[in-house]
């Protein structure tokens, strides 16, 4: 009975996707035949769905294993080094668009393994520790990005729309090779994370009991947080800090679908990328200038999800 | 036609030319607010706190009268040798306060808030908005009588002036305008609007900015590029290589990049408000109609 609501879940879900992303892609600033824009909008909405998929993902598997609902993608430091990252190939005033991303990737592996090493000890990462070390780190990273854009002069308005969040990258011939490289890396880390749902969902129950159970919590740990922090890396390099979908997505996806790593994650990744592209539909069409879309997000995501969590209440008191 | 109008304001502007008085202790000007601000006669110490003023006050001569600048003053060279006050956004009070200026040159409404703390404490500040071709020109008077170099300021307007109508004289003719789009940024993408310098400079250009509306720096949907369907895209971004914008997914139907007639320019010349950029338009002028200037040169 579980198993069939699931699948139609699943099914649901996956419509949902491919019909919003049709929709978006007949969405503009101003009207123009579909099939001559074509060209411009179906890298954004491949960008959107890479996003918001990613972002989802990454919110799940975190708020599992550090067992904190509050965490969300940016949360161990690594959008802050991804951020920098680009910040400073802004700054340097590199002429190609290409290496903005490059920069930003690189950023992003200085802060993983800067958290990596404040948080380990003797082999084990408790779980507070590895949550501090990366706001720490995060903290340093964001310190080193306002520097920047004090530095920075005609640049400043590019830092912002990177710490905002936009999906308004223009994609290049000459880009296309490194992002499908992002696309294949964050799909390899995706897939290493699914594959661990099932000890997600023992850690779930408590560390002591989950080792009881046989699973190398630490381990489990480590991997889930230098994978995630890999697709995190990869998704600002491209798009910048979007906040509030890694975040809220697995919150709804939960109550959907229950909390079963497995499923979670699953419909995560169908329902952030179908929210991302809702998002950026009304980012570039609702006010005559483009807004960045973490704008969006949090401004839309905040009543609905507050709204979810005042109905969800009723439900059960 | 909005040229003429302004063709007859500049007229009037530079024809009135303030008098070279040489007597007296002090002396007042009219600063962009309106108000008349007095200064001592002659003013030793001058503090640029715009890369406008700094390029205006070496264009006449006066640099050894320029005390402090702001990081973003990089033209001409010589300028990055002055001493620093901080940078265009947040200059330092005290670094300003330390130079003894007797004269400060500000922009509004971006300083305002700068402004309003050195009058606060009895700094003499006067505010100049050189946001267009006319504005540049009275800057360049009304810094020209600060300094003491009003012939050098006439002069210079003059010859401003003359390049600015012979260019005039040149595009207004022309009868199918050349679509542009001004790339000034790449993420987000952002261009000039017609009440931008950069866009004024486009027209005086001969050019037809296709982007007609909006704020003077609008964040711009690449949508709009294509539906504008420019003949020429000037890229003053440092952030993208002329290649990158010539393979642009979705782009290649656009009509400059399929003629190749994409361009780059020096952002400080076609954005800063100063002789340069003034100047600059006739660069313009070329990267528009590499044709119609080939022509005249052979003339």
């Amino acid at each position: 009975m579980m198993a069939r609501r699931w699948w139609a879940e699943l099914l649901l879900l996956s419509i949902l996707l491919v019909v919003v992303a049709f929709l978006s892609m007949g969405v503009g600033p101003s009207w123009i035949s579909p099939l001559r824009i074509l060209g411009v909008r179906l890298p954004r909405v491949v960008l959107g769905v890479f996003a918001g998929s990613s972002l989802a993902l990454v919110g799940a598997a975190l708020q599992g294993i550090l067992q904190n609902p509050l965490a969300d993608p940016y949360i161990l430091g690594v959008s802050s080094g991804a951020a920098f990252g680009a910040a400073l190939a802004v700054v340097l005033r590199l002429a190609s668009s290409l290496l903005t991303p490059v920069f930003g990737f690189l950023g992003a592996i200085l802060a993983i393994i800067a958290v990596y090493n404040l948080a380990k000890s003797n082999g084990r990462v408790p779980k507070d520790t590895l949550l501090l070390s990366g706001v720490l780190v995060g903290f340093f990273f964001s310190a080193l990005v306002m520097l920047l854009m004090v530095m920075a002069k005609s640049e400043l308005h590019e830092i912002t729309y990177l710490l905002m969040g936009n999906l308004g990258f223009i994609f290049a011939r000459s880009d296309i090779p490194l992002f499908a490289v992002f696309v294949l890396l964050v799909g390899v880390c995706g897939g290493v994370i699914y594959s661990r749902s099932r000890e997600m969902n023992i850690l779930s129950l408590g560390e002591e009991g989950a080792k009881q159970l046989g699973v190398e919590t630490e381990k489990l740990k480590m991997m889930v947080f230098v994978t995630s922090s890999v697709v995190v890396g990869a998704v600002v390099a491209f798009c910048g800090a979007i906040g509030f979908v890694g975040l809220i997505v697995p919150h709804i996806t939960r109550i959907l679908v229950g909390p079963d790593h497995r499923r979670l994650i699953i419909a995560s990744i169908l329902l952030g990328g179908t929210l991302l592209l809702v998002a950026d539909a009304a980012a570039r069409t609702i006010a005559p200038v483009e807004l960045p879309v973490g704008v969006i997000t949090a401004i839309f995501g905040v009543p609905f999800f507050a709204y979810l969590l005042k109905r969800r209440k009723k439900q059960f008191d | 036609m909005w040229f003429v109008a302004v063709v007859l304001a500049t007229a009037l502007l530079v024809g009135c030319s303030q008098e070279d008085e040489t007597g007296g202790e002090s002396m007042t000007v009219t600063d962009d607010r309106d108000r008349e601000v007095t200064l001592p006669r002659p003013v030793t110490g001058v503090v640029s706190l715009g890369p406008s003023f700094t390029e205006i006050i070496f264009a006449l001569e006066a640099e050894e009268k320029l005390i402090g600048v702001t990081t973003y003053c990089d033209y001409p060279e010589a300028a990055s040798q002055k001493p620093k006050v901080g940078d265009f956004l947040n200059p330092s009070i005290e670094r300003i306060i330390a130079l003894e200026p007797d004269c400060i040159l500000a922009t509004g409404p971006t300083q305002a808030r700068t402004i309003d703390r050195l009058e606060k404490l009895g700094l003499t500040v006067v505010q100049l908005n050189p946001e267009s071709i006319t504005g540049v020109l009275r800057c360049i008077r009304v810094i020209g009588h600060i300094v003491g170099r009003d012939s050098a300021a006439a002069a210079l307007t003059g010859e401003l002036w003359g390049s600015v109508t012979g260019l005039y004289r040149l595009t207004s003719q022309i009868e199918n305008r050349k679509r542009v789009f001004v790339e000034i940024d790449t993420n987000p993408l952002v261009s000039a609007g017609p009440g931008s310098f950069p866009g004024e400079l486009i027209t005086l250009a001969g050019g037809d900015n296709i982007i007609e509306s909006g704020s003077a720096y609008p964040v711009v949907n690449p949508e709009e590029v294509i539906r504008g369907d420019p003949e020429v895209m000037i890229i003053a971004s440092p952030a993208v290589s002329l290649k990158e914008a010539r393979e642009r997914l979705g782009w290649q139907q656009v009509s400059a990049v399929r003629s190749e007639s994409i361009r780059r320019v020096d952002p400080s010349r076609i954005s800063r408000p100063g002789p340069r950029a003034v100047r600059g338009a006739a660069e313009l002028y070329e990267l528009i109609y590499p044709e119609r200037a080939a022509q005249r040169d052979n003339d």
